[in-house]
């Protein structure tokens, strides 16, 4: 999967040039939930919590990567939906791994919503 | 002419442990009620009999072992007539009368007669030397008849004759124990216990002979020796009978009232006459004479209870015989008796004749019958608290007779329920002895005096200490335990209570005002659950609460694809339903189609943006195979093809089905129906189970075939389907309302109790039955099949799946 190779090369970031992309209005967002977008090969979920705080990170828990898109939000950290490892929405930390999440900056602009993102990771192979 | 009322007049014949306690239950519930007089045949105070032995052996002083002096009945207004024998009850004239001529008048009157010691026909008994063991009198005379003697010769090798035999020895004695069955203490150990006991002894010293029989003292004046059955003479100096006790009925017999082996008592411990009572040895209860200390203070409690009226609902019900005790320095827990065994009973024993080790326990349906531990009472407090409370046990035996840790482990006693008897012989909770450390009560007497703790047999003082030292100048214990979840600091009850009394309908509104400013998914999701039940269909549903399984009604997959489970009702399926399920499987490629556990079939691998339209193709409600709820009643075929079916279990399955569909609960709910005891449906294991018997239905809760195996207990048996229906609307109710969030019913019923659920829901004890078949109805009634969310979303993008983004 194209998303478990990119998981591969998480901690040799390198500073790639970055563009906005608008993700569609803030609304598609149920309020308190997350949702995933596919931006190029990689799908990011984004989080709209009560608060109003918007986070996104890659859908993929470092555990056995699952979708933490679908996962459930409290106290700033969103619960994987399938075993439960907490991942912090700002850091991408989690207790239990040395790897973190990958996040994104993300910001709202009269109800749209813009994601930066690497751009050489926007253009890798096709999605499946 | 105005006159004071008089108080009603008490009378107690007997000052021994039943007529002490009776006095002191009475004082404390209503001292200024009664005119109490007290007879009392010996010319002391009331003292601890069973520490009788202690005087014999010089390890206690007389004095010592007083629980109320002389001095303590005049400062309580108590009028004892000690040494004064009761020699009529003149039932007519409602009048006492002692042997020195004195007649007290009452207006109810207790006998508390105790018992004397049996003394057998033995020729030659009269000579000097020849004692029995039971008042401080027999002790005095005991002790200096064996300042002149060498030899003693005991008969009765039960308890107290082998008290007896172990304060002779300290006298210096050569002392012979003669018992008449095959072994020793017959009443609390079986044969090989007895012989390891008899192997122990021997070791002190003591010779002991058994299924021998003494007929015969002889010597001149003194004794000189006794003669066995067999013609056998031995020589002794002393002969200490202890043979056993009779209670002592010629009072009540004379009087008229009725008795067997003792006076006749009902549960409130009244004689035929209503004002006539009995407690303590000398009454027989159920057709039981009780002997022990622990059972007669519980009959104490019960009759000051009802005659001060402080609860007159009060009833001795009868006690389970657990004592524990020392008997020659050698420690014994007994519990029960080993001649209630069956034939099938488990008996699981350990014998270690090197340490003088002898445990063996008789179970029967995985509750403790009756057991004895003889040289090693690791354990002893939670077999004595299993075998009190009839808890089921863990299946491991080896843990119950080497350890279970828990409360008898060091630094653990915190851990120890506030409910849990600390005390058995005076039935003292935990709660009650943190309470009294709180009151200022800091050392092990200081509590005893407060609490009466260790004043029985003493085998718990030492835990005493452990509180003592973990909670004087302690913080309070950690109440979260209790919470039903981690953000809300309160237990399940009040939380609901809380959310009822305040209308909150949301989960936000439930931590902003209840929540201590944390939050956690569990809190969130554990809310969410308990909003639904409370509130049924009335409330806010704020989706971000939920898991993923209920936010789009579908069970998620490791690779975050989902499971598609259709509803069959009852497991039974047409065929024009499994061509739409096959039609629905092809078209939305599902990776598996696949028949599960509960009689159904489940569609795997299909991607969350397809759901509503394989539900819609489907045309199947949801079988809520995906959260915690009414998974399924799987049934056997029964009566409508089975040549054995003795019950329609296909028919009862999908009523209950159709009926419960979907309701939730604090885990999943899985039923199942059997039309015959060959219980092919597996019903026994099942949160709720029925099995077709001739005559109707049984119905079973709690059960379980997972991670946890357990048989379901017999909650009623019923006649009808609707019966059965009713009462599982019920115990559903009263599980939503009492379980514990994520508590399977195996663990609620276990903690519950089953005979208390059946009090509660069969016999209505609290009266709520009505309310709870109301609630169960307006669950029913609320219900809606979730896959219509298939339809009418909650939000446009409820189901969506990641979305492609447009690249500048």
């Amino acid at each position: 999967m194209a998303e478990r190779e990119y998981m591969a090369d998480l901690l040799k970031w390198q500073a790639e040039p970055e563009k906005e992309v608008c993700l569609g209005d803030l609304e598609t967002i149920p309020l308190g939930e997350g949702r995933v977008f596919l931006v190029g090969t990689q799908a990011v979920a984004v989080f709209r919590t009560r608060k109003g705080e918007l986070f996104a990170l890659d859908n993929y828990c470092p555990h056995q990567g699952g979708p933490l898109g679908d996962g459930l939000v409290a106290a700033g950290k969103v619960a994987c939906p399938l075993h439960g490892w907490l991942v912090d929405l700002k850091t991408g930390a989690c207790p239990h791994s040395a790897q973190r999440v990958r996040t994104y900056p993300i910001r709202e602009e009269n109800g749209r919503l813009y994601l930066t993102f690497p751009v050489a990771l926007a253009h890798g192979p096709e999605p499946f | 002419m105005a006159t004071t009322p008089r108080k009603e007049r008490l009378v107690i014949v007997g000052n021994g442990m039943a007529g002490g306690r009776l006095v002191e239950e009475i004082l404390q519930r209503d001292p200024d009620r009664f005119a109490i007089t007290v007879f009392g045949a010996e010319p002391y105070g009331n003292y601890n009999r069973i520490l009788l032995s202690n005087v014999l052996n010089g390890t206690q002083r007389p004095e010592e072992i007083f629980l109320n002096p002389l001095s303590w009945y005049r400062e309580h207004g108590v009028a004892l007539h000690a040494g004064v024998r009761v020699t009529k009850v003149d039932r007519t004239r409602k009048v006492v009368r002692g042997e020195n001529g004195i007649e007290v008048p009452y207006d109810r009157l207790v006998l508390a007669t105790g018992s004397s010691p049996f003394v057998p026909p033995l020729e030659g008994r009269e000579r000097e030397g020849v004692f029995v063991f039971r008042t401080l009198d027999d002790c005095e005379a005991i002790a200096s008849y064996a300042a002149q003697s060498r030899r003693a010769v005991v008969l009765g090798g039960g308890l107290l004759g082998l008290e007896a035999a172990r304060g002779l020895l300290t006298h210096r004695l050569a002392v012979t124990v003669v018992e008449l069955g095959s072994h020793l203490m017959a009443q609390q150990l079986d044969p090989e216990g007895g012989k390891m006991l008899q192997r122990t002894i021997e070791a002190m010293g003591i010779t002991v002979f058994t299924e021998t029989l003494a007929t015969a003292v002889l010597g001149d004046r003194r004794v000189e020796a006794i003669r066995f059955k067999d013609g056998t003479v031995y020589e002794t100096d002393m002969v200490v009978i202890s043979c056993g006790i009779r209670p002592n009925v010629e009072l009540a017999k004379a009087a008229g009232l009725p008795v067997e082996r003792a006076i006749l008592v009902d549960d409130r411990l009244q004689t035929e006459d209503p004002d006539i009572y009995a407690v303590g040895e000398c009454a027989q209860h159920r057709g039981t004479v009780y002997g022990l200390v622990a059972p007669i203070w519980e009959q104490c409690v019960v009759l000051a209870d009802l005659l001060t009226e402080t609860r007159p609902e009060a009833r001795y019900l009868g006690s389970k015989l657990a004592t524990r005790l020392k008997v020659l320095g050698v420690n014994l827990v007994s519990l029960g008796s080993f001649r209630d065994a069956r034939p099938d009973d488990e008996m699981v024993t350990y014998s270690e004749p090197g340490r003088g080790v002898y445990k063996r326990l008789l179970i029967r349906n995985n509750r403790l019958i009756a057991g004895c531990l003889l040289g090693d009472e690791t354990n002893a407090e939670e077999l004595i608290r299993l075998f009190s409370e009839d808890g089921p046990l863990p299946e491991d035996r080896a843990r119950l007779l080497f350890g279970l840790g828990g409360s008898s482990a060091p630094g653990e006693v915190t851990q120890i329920p506030d409910d849990r008897f600390i005390c058995s012989c005076n039935q003292v909770t935990k709660g009650r002895i943190c309470q009294a450390i709180r009151e200022g009560h800091a050392t092990v007497s200081a509590i005893a005096s407060a609490t009466k703790a260790g004043t029985g047999c003493g085998g718990c003082r030492s835990l005493v200490q452990r509180l003592v030292e973990a909670y004087a100048g302690e913080a309070a214990l950690d109440p979260s335990v209790d919470w039903y979840v981690p953000a809300v600091p309160l237990a399940k009850e009040e939380l609901v209570a809380e959310i009822t009394r305040r209308g909150l309908r949301s989960v936000s509104a439930v931590l902003q005002e209840l929540g201590n400013g944390s939050e956690d998914p569990e809190s969130k999701m554990g809310l969410a659950s308990l909003l639904r039940s409370v509130w049924n269909d009335q409330y806010v549903d704020e989706r971000d609460s939920r898991f993923i399984n209920d936010r789009v009604h579908a069970n998620i997959q490791k690779d975050g694809t989902f499971s598609v489970v259709p509803r069959i009702y009852g497991g039974v399926v047409t065929p024009e339903q499994l061509r739409r399920i096959a039609d629905v499987a092809e078209k939305y490629r599902a990776r598996m189609v696949k028949i599960t556990g509960g009689q159904r079939i489940d569609i795997l691998g299909v991607r969350k943006e397809d759901l509503p339209a394989i539900w819609r193709e489907l045309g199947m409600p949801s079988g809520h195979a995906y959260t915690k709820a009414f998974r399924t009643c799987k049934t056997c075929v029964g009566t409508e093809f089975c040549r054995f079916g003795v019950g329609d279990a296909i028919s009862l399955g999908i009523q209950v089905e159709k009926r419960f569909q979907g309701i939730e609960f604090p885990h999943k709910v899985k039923l199942a129906a059997s039309g015959c005891p060959r219980n092919c449906a597996e019903a026994s294991t099942k949160d709720i189970g029925y099995i077709a018997v001739e005559d109707g239905w049984e119905v079973l809760v709690g059960g379980a075939a997972g991670s946890t195996v357990r048989k379901g207990d017999l909650l009623c048996k019923v006649k009808t389907h609707e019966e059965a229906i009713r009462i599982t609307g019920r115990f559903m109710e009263y599980y939503r309302r009492h379980g514990k969030y994520r508590e399977r019913t195996h663990a609620f019923v276990e903690r519950i109790g089953i005979e208390r659920l059946r009090q509660i829901l069969v016999e209505d004890s609290e009266g709520i039955c009505a309310e709870l078949d109301a609630a169960i109805e307006e669950a029913v009634r609320a219900y809606r099949d979730p896959w219509l969310e298939g339809q009418e979303p909650v939000h446009p993008r409820q189901f969506a799946g990641p979305e492609l983004v447009v690249l500048p």
